[in-house]
């Protein structure tokens, strides 16, 4: 459980704010000292926009992750916060929290996580203006909450699913129920992976907020009628059409992309936990423990994540070369080149030294291997042990035939 | 100018935080939607109004709904992507021949904290520099009311849009309600108080009576407690000078300190800002 510092930013309509000669209104109301005259102040204060519809008889509740200037991140929440000092309705406070990107990472570039572990803008938040400490957080590892299948379109979401990993400008406008969708979105970044997670910036209220596209990756708006028209050029996905209008998201290209729509579109959340268990093991331990244990599609998409690194990590256990061989359906040309990259090991390198553990396996690595790939590797090693049951396959055809004929015709 | 359709201008409403202006576009409409349909109507025509688009459904009827629900609107944040809400006005009686016209005015109401600085009106308030009308509205009540913070504000706005001579300035000064009450205004509001929409047949009267007032108004900035000669002298010379009351009486507050009217809404001549811009769009 890491513990951070965040640098804090409150913002609503005070009497009076940090700044005393601006006057009553909606200002910056107490910062962090550091965040002070920063074009990172700036940013927040225009960030910090909320506005709701007249016909919004429970306000919502907005929550941002977004890039400074500065190259640090923010992460906030925004809330209805009761009267003006004019004892006008429609006041709100935005509580922002301002992370180096180092320790946003150090807490697995969850921003859900943080802002579980903050609560900001909670109620009864000091509006003195005064300079903030910052604040320091234990943000637990990140819990994978399956949203309910029936608050959304899982179809339209799936190509979210695979849009949003790439690194794309675009914003994508999520159009429908906004606690629904921040569940969805939620569980969708408990999916992606770490470095992916920090670009999908975010925002759950987008009403009258186009001029602020360019901070969010994603972006929820409640309905249609709340569209501006300055988010042409975006990727609309309202749950009235079939695909997403704006930009053409194209098909999943990679078995990664596949997998994150079959999680999201077919409800296989349960798949996520373990996904990411395994790749942390491949990449911090080179151990491809319960590789075994994941769907063909989760597999495939492991492999081609880490390619590298899952041939060292199974190279030397014949059950893990054999289990890779026999299982890897689903990519068949990524099952050919890893082949191509195992055939350039030993067969002791690939197997283990026991010969005879190894038989099944280099029965596998035969079939999902290139004819000529499979030849050259055992002419290669003809005098390892591990192969001689195999070297038949390298014989040339006479001595083959000779095989077939009986003793007393010369055959052996 | 269009040679078929409605007339359409731009109205921009300005003024500091807390001085008035979401109300006073509510009040504006509450006064066009039930009094001004009533006495402009006559056998054969009939004035409405009507929100031609999702903005102005939100800002116009929203409002409407929360002043007769006895609460008072929202106060609004600041945004850089102001949207705007366009009413269409049907009906719009011609003081000279009777001709009935209709006109789409597209409004932007934002909150008073984008024209506390240059740099945030020049992001926040593009709209300024298309807009045909202006309406500044002063809340004299409001501690941070004086002459020179109305002159600071004007000459910012000046600063951010071009060619000034060309918009119609029209200062309003709201909460008659309350400063009535005061003895330097009984001679102005007292003979209009609680005042009449007019009727397609007394509208050229009340256009005597506008002017009136608008000189009235004007003079006002020059009483002694405010001296703003300097003020006057540098505004557009079709500058146009109201009061207003936009509720008619003054709201209270309820135990959770939020404002609340004690009955519906009675504005006050706050139909002068919407006939100046109907005069100037030559419709009335």
């Amino acid at each position: 459980m890491p513990t951070l510092q965040a640098l804090q930013h409150l913002y609503s309509s005070v009497e009076r704010g940090y700044r005393p000669g601006h006057g009553r209104g909606f200002q910056t109301v107490a910062v962090s000292r550091e965040l002070a005259g920063t074009e990172d102040l700036k940013l927040l204060e225009r960030a910090s926009f909320y506005a709701v519809r007249r016909r919004d008889v429970a306000p919502p509740v907005k929550e941002v992750y977004f890039k400074l200037p500065s190259g640090r991140v923010a992460i906030g929440r925004t809330v209805d916060w009761g009267t003006d000092p004019l004892g006008r309705e429609g006041n709100y406070l935005a509580h922002h929290l301002i992370l180096e990107t180092g320790d946003f990472r150090a807490a697995g570039a969850d921003a859900f996580a943080i802002l579980d572990a903050a609560q900001p803008a909670a109620p009864g938040t000091d509006l003195t203006p005064q300079d903030l400490l910052p604040l320091e957080l234990n943000v637990s590892p990140r819990l994978l909450i399956p949203p309910d299948p029936n608050t959304a379109r899982a179809d339209l979401l799936g190509i979210l699913a695979y849009v949003l990993p790439r690194a794309e400008a675009t914003t994508e406008v999520l159009l429908g129920d906004q606690p629904a969708l921040r569940a969805w979105l939620r569980a969708l970044f408990a999916a992606l992976q770490l470095e992916e997670r920090e670009r999908a910036t975010f925002c759950t209220h987008f009403y009258e907020s186009a001029n602020l596209r360019d901070l969010f990756r994603v972006a929820v708006v409640g309905s249609r009628d709340e569209l501006s028209p300055k988010l042409e050029g975006c990727r609309i996905y309202d749950p009235g059409d079939v695909k997403p209008s704006g930009p053409i998201p194209g098909e999943p290209r990679t078995p990664y992309e596949q997998w994150l729509v079959e999680v999201v579109g077919k409800d296989r959340w349960e798949e996520v936990p373990l996904f990411h268990a395994v790749l942390s093991s491949l990449r911090e331990l080179g151990s491809a423990a319960r590789l075994g244990s994941l769907s063909p599609e989760a597999r495939s998409a492991a492999w081609a994540l880490e390619a590298e690194r899952i041939i060292p990590a199974i190279q030397g256990d014949p059950e893990l070369v054999r289990w890779f061989f026999e299982t890897e359906e689903a990519p068949l040309a990524v099952a050919a080149e890893a082949a191509h990259k195992l055939l350039a090991l030993s067969p002791a390198a690939l197997c283990g030294e026991d010969p005879a553990a190894c038989q099944e396996t280099l029965a596998a690595l035969r079939e999902a291997s290139k004819p000529r790939d499979w030849k050259g590797w055992l002419k290669k090693h003809r005098t390892s042990p591990h192969v001689q049951p195999f070297l038949s396959d390298i014989e040339p055809v006479w001595e083959k035939l000779r095989h077939k004929l009986p003793k007393r015709l010369g055959g052996k | 100018m269009q040679l078929f359709g409605p007339r359409k201008r731009t109205v921009a409403t300005v003024g500091l935080p807390g001085h008035g202006k979401t109300v006073f576009l509510a009040g504006m409409f509450w006064d066009s939607f039930f009094a001004l349909a009533e006495t402009l109507k006559d056998e054969r025509h009939h004035y409405a109004v009507r929100a031609v688009n999702p903005k102005a459904d939100d800002v116009f009827y929203g409002n409407a709904k929360t002043l007769h629900d006895l609460s008072l609107p929202a106060a609004n944040p600041r945004t850089g992507d102001p949207q705007p809400a366009v009413l269409e006005f049907l009906g719009v009686p011609s003081a000279r021949n009777g001709k009935r016209s209709r006109v789409w005015l597209t409004f932007y109401d934002v909150a008073g904290e984008v024209f506390t600085s240059d740099e945030a009106a020049r992001e926040d308030a593009e709209y300024l520099r298309h807009a045909d009308d202006i309406i500044f509205l002063f809340d004299p009540t409001q501690p941070d009311f004086s002459a020179l913070s109305a002159a600071r504000l004007i000459d910012r706005v000046c600063r951010i849009v071009p060619d000034v001579r060309r918009k119609q300035f029209i200062i309003a000064l709201s909460k008659m309600d309350e400063l009535r009450a005061q003895d330097e205004w009984m001679e102005t509001i007292g003979d209009y108080w609680p005042g009449h929409p007019p009727s397609s047949d007394t509208l050229g009267e009340y256009f005597t009576e506008m002017e009136g007032l608008s000189a009235r108004f004007r003079e006002w900035w020059t009483f002694p407690e405010r001296r703003a000669y300097s003020f006057l002298a540098t505004l557009p010379p079709n500058t146009r000078f109201c009061g207003i009351s936009s509720l008619g009486h003054r709201p209270g507050k309820d135990a959770g300190g939020a404002l609340r009217l004690s009955r519906k809404p009675d504005p006050f001549r706050v139909r002068d800002p919407l006939f100046w811009i109907f005069r100037a769009a030559k419709v009335m």
